[in-house]
């Protein structure tokens, strides 16, 4: 586990992503991999997670903890120094991250490779999602959301954008509210 | 559906795509001393980063003070004395002329000009009057005047105690102002001796 994957949790508002997510970092802490959930504010999903803080990073060697920092570029930073063989998981990360990721930002996934991390990026909906993520993204959680990818991408961005579709639409087709499909992007192997 | 879904998941995240240890920070140190006698193993270690996970990687607030010479912290502060000198006179005199003139009209002045030259038998008693008020006035503009620059004494006081603010802080004035500075405090008080002297 943790072999750099960068994947994007797509759904709407209670479609199961967090419920999916919890049940992946369990998966991760049974394997002894080190989870860290970063948020600008104190999400109550993840109140039973102990906190750690931008300082303490360097001494972390195992567990999962969730860093709360309001400062995004300041947390990324952190992040990408001290954070080896983790899964990092960022919870609604349009609130910081944008559409356009910053310089900070970047150098957190190029870095990330070498630290041996994997990343989860959660989005409400595809509006939200960086193109420079459809860029580098490894794979997609697809739930249901209100629009569909192709409001966002083009074939620019997205080369895979049809195949996306086809799996989209039968995640949006599915009478199950909690449905989801993985789509791997297949740009990365 | 759901099971094979969940599955497929769980695969992808619990797949090896890459056939490697989990990555740990001692093993970039290892591999270059592995290396051998190919390449400057001490130099090549140096300038690596040192582990994240070492405690003495922590910053202490004394380590981000930059240490300065006591060279640096007394030109700083001799500068920075000079330019608030500097200020001082200036503002100071020109406060000081506007309260002197202030005193006098300007009929009063021309008269005081007429009859600085003439002796005191030929004056009239309003004249000499008016010449007396105004060497008295001017008496006390000269020693207020001679008053406002700083003494050595506190010029040596007030190097001393922004000296070890400099050194404290780390803080000193650049080489480019401290030239400027120079410049300023030299040209500056030239300028003000003639204006106001």
């Amino acid at each position: 586990m943790a072999f750099n994957k960068v994947t994007t949790f797509v759904g709407g508002a209670g479609t199961g992503k967090t419920t999916e997510l919890q049940r992946l970092i369990h998966l991760y802490t049974q394997k002894g991999m080190k989870v860290l959930i970063y948020d600008d504010f104190n999400h109550p999903s993840y109140r039973h997670i102990p906190q750690i803080t931008i300082k303490q990073l360097p001494y972390w060697e195992s567990g999962v903890y969730r860093l709360i920092h309001p400062d995004s570029k300041e947390a990324f930073t952190a992040i990408s120094l001290h954070c080896w063989n983790t899964l990092v998981v960022l919870e609604d990360c349009f609130k910081y991250v944008g559409q356009k990721f910053t310089k900070p930002m970047i150098k957190f996934i190029i870095d990330a490779k070498q630290h041996n991390c994997d990343f989860v990026f959660m989005y409400h909906c595809w509006a939200w999602v960086a193109l420079d993520m459809a860029r580098r993204c490894d794979a997609y959680v697809i739930f249901k959301t209100n629009d569909t990818p192709a409001s966002r991408f083009n074939k620019k961005d997205a080369p895979y954008l049809d195949e996306l579709m086809v799996e989209y639409l039968a995640v949006m087709a599915d009478k199950n509210d909690f449905k989801k499909k993985l789509f791997k992007t297949k740009l990365n192997g | 559906m759901e099971d094979k879904d969940q599955s497929e998941i769980n695969d992808f995240f619990s797949s090896e795509t890459e056939h490697k240890t989990a990555v740990t920070e001692s093993t970039t140190e290892k591999a270059i001393s592995d290396w051998g006698s190919d390449f400057d193993t001490t130099k090549a270690s140096a300038l690596e980063p040192k582990p994240a996970t070492q405690a003495n990687t922590e910053k202490t607030p004394e380590s981000i003070v930059k240490l300065i010479t006591t060279k640096e912290a007394e030109a700083s502060a001799t500068v920075t004395i000079g330019i608030v000198d500097l200020m001082q006179r200036t503002v100071l005199n020109i406060v000081l002329n506007k309260k002197f003139e202030k005193k006098f009209t300007e009929e009063q002045m021309e008269i005081v000009d007429r009859v600085e030259d003439l002796p005191e038998d030929k004056l009239s008693p309003e004249e000499s009057n008016l010449k007396r008020r105004f060497n008295k006035s001017f008496a006390k503009y000269e020693k207020t005047g001679d008053s406002i620059p700083f003494t050595a004494d506190e010029k040596d006081e007030m190097r001393e105690i922004l000296s070890e603010y400099y050194k404290v802080t780390g803080k000193s004035v650049s080489p480019n102002l401290l030239l400027a500075g120079a410049f300023i405090d030299k040209i500056g008080k030239r300028v003000a001796t003639i204006m106001f002297d």
